[in-house]
């Protein structure tokens, strides 16, 4: 796309070869003398013990979950608990070479990892800092139940801190990490830099990257590790976070000063095995998970294949790999054996493995081995090893009933509105940085700017309507908004297909390359899933973005990150993280099937998600404002209907300076008093024009309502105007099935039941596909088609003839058809 | 080509027929022939056959439903074809069942359209309720005939007023039942030159202070004059029982905006004459102005009412019980008498006396009327001693 990269054609013609490099795997090397002078016991012994920590951590969760007791201690645990017995060096391999700076991202089976990140965090931060972090956790909601009657050092009570934090959050207690909102699955603990694990496979695959994204634009220390398992390599997710996060552009095109490839390890705890499907031999053709690494750029991403049933190899090969990312040479991809011996989830009968595999490997057990090592050289005595299990075994059985008794650590009461308080922020956040925002120009010099100054913003201009070309149009206050808070907040960054150069497919974004640095606004590959994943990343981090989908019929590549990730961390993190997001998704128009879909439905139906859809320059300046002042993620559709279209509501016209327009109320557009017409997206349009055709020629009085959001929605100006009007039709121009008017309609009916002089009507697009752009008036909502629905349906027009067919009995037909 | 089928009219003076059953039901295949239904005049039943062959498409009124004759009451036809043309304009009584326009030969639409005598949308309804209004037959403008809030609003807005009822008019019912009831009242009539009355009244209008005194004045103080002659007209009658007075506490009908009020003018025998009018003026005006109290609306003895000033000629008051006489004054007219053999014209001015038979017989209620009329003839004589 850049034009400074020039493709010349005998270039791509000329002949030759690709090459590529071996690939190590378990080149580790040193021996027991060597490791010695590199670790000294003292490490060695917190090595060891953290590996037993998290063997029996997850052993009392295995015990409770076939058994029921544990120790003598019963317990019911009616939730997930996917164990990793048997994978514990790779996880304290993994966590030991890194920083409380250094944020880890996890699978649904990341206990241990989560575990050995918050003991390496814990060993390198201060005792102030320790005091300060728990304590100010939730105003020490989680410290109070574990220092009652504690009498060791702060390190200790941290480690108490976090075992019993875990263990609260696997058992959906109020005193879990995420009051008990996020389970096994997404426990996290982001001051120890323990980010969230995912229960959707290869979930951290697309959200990772962001977070590496955030460092390297905010010039943050760190680096970021995926653990995912090598399962997860068949899921697109992981393939386009890889492909986001090995993009030329940040070694090529970005200010080099910020730290060029993204600072990323794509770790593999490659334990063979999905559930039961066996990607090496199976499921999969690549043998090696390192391999992925060769096609991926002529780095092979600094791929290695480690063994990870030792400590120490996986130690040494992070350390090395952080060196790689600190010259800014990430991406890198790590492929860490491992085993486990549990099976996927304790219903696992494990049938598809035999017994003798799970015996040779228990065999090789890397807690026995390394204790072996570990005496053999005369590092540590059986007494130290002895003692420090023994220690932190009590501790940990300790902190597990502790989290078990519902007297320390409740739950949230039965009636609690706890997850209804936290599906949304709704904080306002001006900037998340203060540093200076970084542009490459003076913005009053940007063409953009200027082309707008010399634009009407009023509908009327010297007593005529303004003129379509010289109107500020509906783009133009999308622009706007955006460069207003771009100039406010130094975190904020967009990104999206063509959006760089080309200005995005449909020119909102003309001007905004010539305002900011690349790091700012920059060009994805198509990869719509990476796309969503990265800006939750990025905003989990704590930065906001502004992501596009050119298309909404791209949401589908988006899916599980629009519907699963973006929807939901801020409740399942019970609001420790916020998710400044705004989606944009532009709605077609005349580009036929699969380029045309309003599926604001979607993302209406999915809870978490605030869902607008202005259609006037006005509203779209306003909403986008308002959106990027807050912290709640914002699906923001686009009609590319009425991107050019200028302001003909308001007549004093689109401020210049800054507004907001709340999201979530609905405007009447045209007062009236016969009957009320609401509508949704560019619809508005269609409707103002058969309000007129109802006044002119048959006199009635219609009110207009553009909804101008699916979610949340204030219903109070839609039941004044149905309770005066007692009628009310409801067009957009999504297909009319499960479509969020039929939502509006359906509760209309509830609130205004004896208000109505008839059932409210919903009129939609026919449930098919779109067809070509010459048909179009067969499938979306004609001006017609409202005259007719309302004739056939809420009042007969005196000598009207309707000319589509809009019965009751053609609605059943359809219904029983299935269209 | 979608056929539709009328109620025919069974008889020269059948104007309308019951819908008795349906033997076919829209969805239905029909051939030519088939009976569709039967319907009911009060005489007969009569099978109604299709015309043609098809599918019947629709059936627009139910069974137990009243149609005037000529009205379409169902349609044959092929699938897809519309009968909605056919429908007759919705009445209040109308119901319909259509089958869907299908595409294929499907099975019937289990459609569940509305149907039900009276279709009121909630909106409606609830107007009903609130303003307690419940036509009988109320026209829908809706689809489908649905009535909806407009059609009840539009006849609660059009309704016949009932209008005030005041208590005054109620009371005034009452007594004149009453009196009806209770009395055995006739009326005589007879007349007097009025010559005499117009020049009195030419000359006191003339003169400044006694412009005000009107001919309904003098006719009411010659009537008091009389009236000290006949006493017996100067009485009550109650319980049985004839009561004279020797006072005479006049009553004079007045025509106020609320209604016939009846002012008294109490001792009006000795009162002079622009006394008795300056009195029956004060009255007048508060009882046009409704300030007039209870007290001088009561106690009356006798009863003048003076309908001449709206042209009427001769009528029958009726009386105020428990006084047995009252007296009505008619318009002056013009009359021909006979005088020293030639005829001549002159005012002439109606009495209507209305006496209680059970009391005051003709003779003596005639000998009032001649005492009377002596008295108008002769009224400036009569005014002189007491002016």
């Amino acid at each position: 796309m850049p034009k400074s990269i020039l493709i010349a054609p005998q270039e791509a013609f000329a002949s030759g070869n690709i090459r590529f490099t071996e690939i190590p795997m378990n080149v580790y090397r040193l021996t027991p003398a060597e490791e010695l002078e590199i670790f000294p016991a003292a490490e060695l012994l917190h090595i060891w013990r953290d590996m037993c920590a998290i063997r029996e951590f997850e052993t009392i969760l295995q015990d409770i979950k076939t058994k029921g007791v544990c120790q003598g201690f019963s317990y019911q645990h009616a939730g997930p608990a996917h164990l990793s017995i048997g994978q514990e060096a790779a996880a304290v391999g993994m966590a030991f070479a890194l920083t409380p700076d250094d944020h880890i991202f996890g699978s649904h089976r990341s206990h241990g990892e989560i575990l050995a990140k918050g003991f390496s965090a814990i060993r390198q931060l201060s005792d102030e800092q320790l005091v300060a972090i728990m304590e100010g956790y939730r105003d020490g909601a989680i410290l109070r139940p574990v220092e009652k009657g504690y009498g060791g050092d702060v390190r200790g009570l941290a480690e108490r801190f976090f075992l019993y934090g875990a263990y609260s959050e696997i058992f959906a207690r109020e005193t879990g990490f995420n009051r008990g909102l996020g389970g096994s699955m997404h426990a996290f603990f982001t001051p120890f830099g323990i980010y969230p694990n995912n229960a959707i496979v290869g979930g951290s695959g697309s959200i990772a990257p962001g977070a590496a994204l955030y460092k390297r634009v905010n010039r943050k220390p760190g680096i970021v590790v995926a653990n995912i398992g090598d399962a997860s390599f068949g899921c697109g997710p992981v393939w386009e976070g890889i492909t986001f996060s090995a993009m030329d552009q940040y070694r090529q095109l970005w200010d080099q000063s910020l730290g060029g490839g993204l600072p990323i390890v794509f770790n593999c705890m490659n334990n063979f095995y999905g559930m039961g499907g066996q990607p090496m031999g199976e499921t999969m053709g690549v043998q090696f998970i390192a391999r992925i690494g060769a096609g991926v750029n002529p780095e092979q991403m600094h791929a290695e294949r480690v063994n990870g049933y030792d400590p120490l190899p996986v130690i040494d090969a992070f350390r090395r790999k952080k060196q790689v990312l600190a010259e800014g040479r990430g991406p890198v991809l790590l492929d860490t054996v491992t085993y486990r011996f549990s099976g996927h989830s304790p219903s696992d009968a494990s049938s598809y493995r035999s017994k003798e595999e799970v015996e040779r490997w228990q065999q090789a057990d890397s807690i026995p081995a390394f204790r072996q090592k570990l005496l053999a050289s005369g590092a540590l005595t059986e007494e130290a090893l002895e003692g420090a299990r023994a220690h932190i075994q009590a501790a940990i059985f300790d902190m597990f009933k502790l989290a078990a008794s519902l007297d320390a650590s409740p739950r949230v009461p039965p009636n609690s509105e706890l997850v209804g308080e936290v599906m949304f922020s709704n904080r306002r956040v001006e900037r998340f940085d203060d540093r200076l925002p970084e542009f490459r120009q003076n913005v009053a010099e940007n063409p953009r700017v200027e082309q707008i100054r010399a634009k009407i913003r009023t509908p009327q201009f010297e007593g005529k309507p303004t003129p379509k070309i010289k109107a500020f149009n509906v783009r133009d206050g999308i622009f706007e908004a955006l460069l207003y808070r771009f100039s406010i907040d130094p975190t904020m960054i967009a990104f999206g297909e063509e959006n760089r150069d080309w200005g995005g497919a449909f020119a909102v974004y003309r001007g905004l390359t010539e305002a900011l640095p690349y790091h700012r606004l920059f060009n994805s590959p198509i990869s719509e899933a990476a796309i969503v994943g990265a800006a939750v990343g990025y905003a989990m981090e704590g930065g906001r973005v502004v992501a596009e989908l050119m298309y909404a019929d791209f949401m589908g590549r988006a899916g599980d990150e629009i519907f699963n990730q973006l929807s939901k961390w801020q409740a399942m993190s019970a609001g420790t993280l916020t998710m400044p997001v705004v989606l944009r998704i532009s709605v077609g128009s005349k580009y036929g099937a699969q380029h045309s879909q309003d599926w604001t439905a979607l993302a209406h139906h999915i809870p978490g998600l605030k869902v607008v859809y202005p259609v006037t320059p006005y509203d779209a300046k306003g909403m986008m404002n308002a959106a990027l002042a807050g912290t709640d993620p914002v699906v923001f559709f686009e009609s590319q209907r009425v991107y050019d279209f200028g302001e003909m509501f308001v007549e004093q016209g689109v401020p210049e300076g800054y507004y907001e327009v709340a999201l979530g109320e609905p405007s009447i557009k045209r007062q009236g008093t016969d009957l009320t017409i609401v509508t949704l997206g560019p619809t508005l349009y269609t409707a103002i024009a058969a309000a007129g055709e109802l006044q002119s020629k048959h006199g009635l009085s219609a009110e207009v309502i553009d909804l101008r959001a699916a979610n949340p929605l204030d219903y109070a100006p839609l039941v004044e105007s149905v309770k005066k009007t007692g009628k009310v039709l409801l067009a957009c121009d999504a297909v009319d099935r499960g479509s969020v008017m039929q939502t509006v309609a359906a509760t209309l009916t509830e609130l205004c039941f004896d208000d109505l002089d008839g059932p409210p009507v919903v009129i939609g697009a026919r449930n098919w596909i779109t067809p070509a752009a010459e048909l179009e008036s067969l499938f979306f909502p004609q001006v017609g088609w409202i005259l007719d629905a309302i004739h056939e349906r809420l009042k007969p027009l005196a000598g009207y003839r309707p000319a589509t067919n809009q019965s009751l009995e053609e609605l059943a037909r359809r219904a029983k058809a299935g269209i | 080509m979608a056929t539709p089928v009328e109620v025919p009219k069974l008889g020269n003076s059948v104007e309308e027929c019951i819908i008795g059953r349906w033997l076919k039901h829209p969805g239905d295949v029909i051939t030519a022939g088939d009976v569709v239904a039967e319907i009911e005049t009060d005489k007969t039943t009569f099978e109604v056959t299709a015309p043609v062959g098809g599918k019947l498409l629709a059936a627009f009124f139910e069974e137990g439903a009243v149609v005037p004759v000529f009205t379409n009451f169902f349609v044959v036809g092929d699938v897809g074809e519309n009968a909605d043309a056919f429908r007759p304009k919705a009445a209040a009584a109308a119901t319909t069942a259509t089958v869907g326009v299908t595409r294929e030969p499907a099975p019937p639409a289990a459609v569940p359209v509305v149907t039900g005598p009276t279709r009121m949308s909630p909106r409606a309804r609830r107007f009903a309720e609130v303003h307690n209004f419940h036509p009988a037959a109320i026209v829908g403008s809706g689809p489908g005939g649905r009535i909806l809030e407009e059609d009840i609003r539009k006849l609660y807005e059009a309704r016949p007023r009932a209008g005030k009822r005041s208590h005054l008019r109620d009371t005034i019912a009452r007594r004149m039942r009453e009196s009806l009831a209770t009395t055995a009242q006739y009326t005589l009539n007879s007349s007097a030159d009025a010559a005499g009355l117009l020049v009195m009244r030419a000359r006191l209008k003339a003169s400044a202070g006694t412009a005000d005194i009107n001919i309904n004045h003098l006719v009411a103080f010659c009537t008091v004059r009389a009236l000290a002659e006949v006493p017996s007209l100067n009485a009550e009658f109650s319980d049985g029982n004839i009561q004279e007075h020797a006072a005479m506490h006049l009553g004079f009908a007045c025509d106020t905006p609320k209604g016939l009020l009846v002012p008294v003018v109490r001792d009006a025998h000795v009162l002079s004459l622009s006394a008795l009018a300056a009195r029956m003026r004060e009255l007048a005006d508060r009882a046009a102005a409704g300030t007039i109290g209870a007290d001088d609306l009561t106690g009356a003895t006798f009863t003048i009412s003076n309908l001449g000033n709206l042209g009427i000629e001769w009528f029958t008051p009726l009386l105020n019980p428990p006084q047995v006489a009252i007296l009505g004054v008619n318009a002056i007219q013009l009359k021909a008498v006979r005088r020293e053999g030639r005829v001549e014209f002159i005012d002439s001015v109606g009495f209507s006396l209305t006496c209680d038979h059970q009391v005051i017989d003709g003779a003596p209620g005639a000998r009032f009327l001649q005492v009377l009329k002596t008295k108008i003839e002769g009224v400036e004589a009569e005014c002189q001693n007491r002016f």
